[in-house]
């Protein structure tokens, strides 16, 4: 079943001579469970693309339905619910807030979706001591490393149980091994969690995760090619 | 959202002390000047307001007793006492006095006392009043301190030798101080031949005051019938009429600097948190929702400096008071009460232009690293 249907969507900047196409004439569906993975060259569009189906940005043409309602035609005052309960966010700088301990940054989206605060941090507990950071939930962001701000950006993303992961370079900023650790965290996100899950991204490696890889291009999708997400999902499912 | 407002202040501690700072000096000066204000009003009023009387009758045209003398027949009181309701009426002399003690200009209402007690003093704090005699006057608490004057030393005013009786309290009234001498030395002091300034009336009880007061007036067409309650207004409003617009001007500086502390230290935390409001923007929280972290964030510390401004204007008052003797405040609840709304009202609107800015934030921006 589609999570994200995406038809012909467009999105321009300026007009005249200086008018940019970001991203041109692009459809593409994104199924239940499904990890795609999208590439390109920087100034590719790709951002732009994940930024409106993010409902975050509205495109200049096109589409885009999300669990079949499209969330484009959506006014101002509708989006932050679709964002709250159907989108999951993870960023390259993991964009926690300073001032909260791992486990109020990922209680806010329960507490913004109207659950208790007590309710909200039981559940940000049981959202960490998921991803291992059960001995983390009282650090401030700045006290804790690298791999540790993206597993608790994750555990913020997937607590309100939305429909997909949008995943803006969540490798970048990790060393190699953990990359390689998020990078199963979003693979179990797929197959574990049914989570659709979108990631742009430079990192060749997340191919080894993805089920399809889609090339970007000056605003186009250039090329499609499968991901070896079956191989990985294997390896994390059964050791 | 109350909880990331309080973690937003408490992480921010110099910005949070700027801001409560900045409220606490304005709310310590609106309190103060407020206070000084309405000290100097009930000291005004104080004195007229002690004294037993209905009604205060003086002389057609005469506004208060302290700007412009009234002078009235002395032997109008048969004339009170056979209008009907009108109990006793006493006489009432009193003038305000400049003369030099010990090199500095002193200013004194002088009061003349009589028998029947009717004009004495506010409060006694050493000495009596009962049994002054001539040559011997009752003074301030606040120029005996002042001009160190104890119970027996004696001071000459201009040109006669006074011995202090007694003193007393509650007659500082912003430029002079209440005194009291016998009433013949009053009469004698202020050449006022047979003339007093006013007359004082009790009416007997259930007496129809309003009725009594136009009696008196169309019987004797040369007075003025003032109530009790008219009569301390009219006094009191020296104070209000010379000193309001002044104190409403600083007051309204208070405020301005509240708010302007107050909305830009909310701003400035604002500005350098744009990147986590645009987070919490993406992650679904509407702008209702981060305008009331904005909100909150002014309003706890508007609070703050709410209680410290008001606990630093209690402790300041009271040490004003013990240094400077001639220094009045009075800070009544109403007033902290007040003081209490407009510091919401700077928080509110301090938090209006960060609201504005948060409400500008696009979300999108969150995918540029």
């Amino acid at each position: 079943m589609a999570i994200l249907e995406i038809k012909n969507l467009t999105k321009t900047y300026g007009s005249g001579h200086t008018k940019v196409k970001a991203v041109d004439n692009v459809s593409l569906e994104v199924n239940e469970g499904e990890i795609v993975l999208i590439m390109g060259p920087s100034g590719s569009g790709k951002t732009t693309l994940i930024t409106m189906a993010g409902a975050l940005l509205k495109p200049t043409s096109g589409d885009i339905f999300l669990k079949g309602q499209d969330i484009s035609k959506l006014s101002e005052k509708q989006l932050p619910k679709v964002r709250l309960q159907e989108l999951g966010f993870v960023f390259q700088s993991f964009n926690l807030l300073a001032s909260l301990t791992a486990q109020e940054n990922v209680a806010i989206p329960l507490i913004a979706a109207g659950h208790k605060k007590s309710k909200a941090l039981l559940k940000a507990k049981e959202a960490l001591e998921k991803l291992s950071l059960g001995d983390r939930l009282n650090n401030l962001p700045r006290n804790l490393s690298g791999g540790e701000k993206q597993r608790v950006s994750v555990a913020r993303a997937l607590v309100n149980d939305p429909g997909i992961i949008l995943a803006d370079e969540p490798t970048a900023n990790l060393d190699s091994k953990t990359g390689h650790e998020v990078m199963e965290l979003l693979c179990s996100v797929g197959c574990q969690e049914k989570k659709a899950v979108v990631i742009v991204s430079h990192d060749g490696r997340l191919k080894d995760i993805a089920n399809r890889v889609i090339w970007f291009e000056d605003g186009r999708i250039t090329k499609i090619e499968d991901g070896k997400h079956n191989q990985m999902c294997n390896h994390i499912v059964h050791g | 959202m109350f909880f990331i407002a309080i973690k937003n202040l408490f992480q921010e501690k110099t910005k949070l002390a700027i801001s409560v700072g900045g409220v606490a000096f304005a709310v310590l000066l609106i309190i103060i000047i407020n206070g000084v204000y309405q000290g100097f009003n009930e000291k005004m009023g104080a004195y007229p307001k002690s004294i037993p009387a209905d009604l205060w009758v003086e002389q057609k045209g005469v506004g208060d007793m302290y700007h412009t003398l009234s002078f009235l027949p002395d032997n109008l009181e048969w004339q009170f006492l056979n209008i009907d309701g009108v109990q006793s009426a006493d006489k009432y002399l009193g003038k305000q006095v400049m003369f030099d003690l010990k090199g500095k200009d002193q200013t004194l209402f002088i009061v003349g006392i009589d028998n029947s007690g009717a004009t004495k003093p506010y409060k006694m704090v050493e000495g009596s009043w009962q049994n002054l005699q001539n040559g011997q006057i009752i003074i301030d608490k606040t120029m005996a301190k002042e001009a160190k004057l104890n119970i027996g030393d004696t001071f000459d005013m201009n040109g006669q030798t006074l011995e202090v009786r007694g003193i007393a309290s509650g007659g500082n009234v912003i430029s002079f101080k209440y005194a009291y001498v016998t009433y013949d030395q009053a009469k004698n002091m202020f050449n006022l031949g047979d003339k007093v300034n006013f007359y004082l009336l009790k009416l007997k009880s259930g007496s129809d005051v309003s009725q009594v007061k136009s009696d008196i007036e169309s019987n004797i067409p040369e007075v003025k019938v003032l109530t009790k309650d008219q009569f301390v207004d009219t006094s009191r409003k020296v104070v209000t009429e010379s000193f309001l617009p002044i104190i409403a001007v600083l007051v309204a500086i208070g405020l301005l600097v509240g708010t302007a502390v107050i909305g830009l230290t909310t701003y400035s935390a604002t500005i350098e948190k744009s990147r986590e409001y645009g987070v919490m923007k993406a992650i679904g929280l509407s702008n209702s929702q981060l305008s009331k972290t904005v909100i909150i964030q002014s309003l706890v510390s508007g609070i703050i400096g709410y209680i410290v401004g008001a606990i630093l204007a209690y402790v300041i008052g009271f040490l004003s008071e013990s240094i400077v003797s001639s220094f009045v405040t009075q800070i009544r609840p109403i007033d902290l009460l007040w003081v209490f709304g407009a510091t919401i009202l700077m928080s509110l609107i301090g938090a209006y232009i960060p609201m504005k800015r948060i409400s500008s934030i696009d979300p999108a921006e969150v995918f540029k690293s």
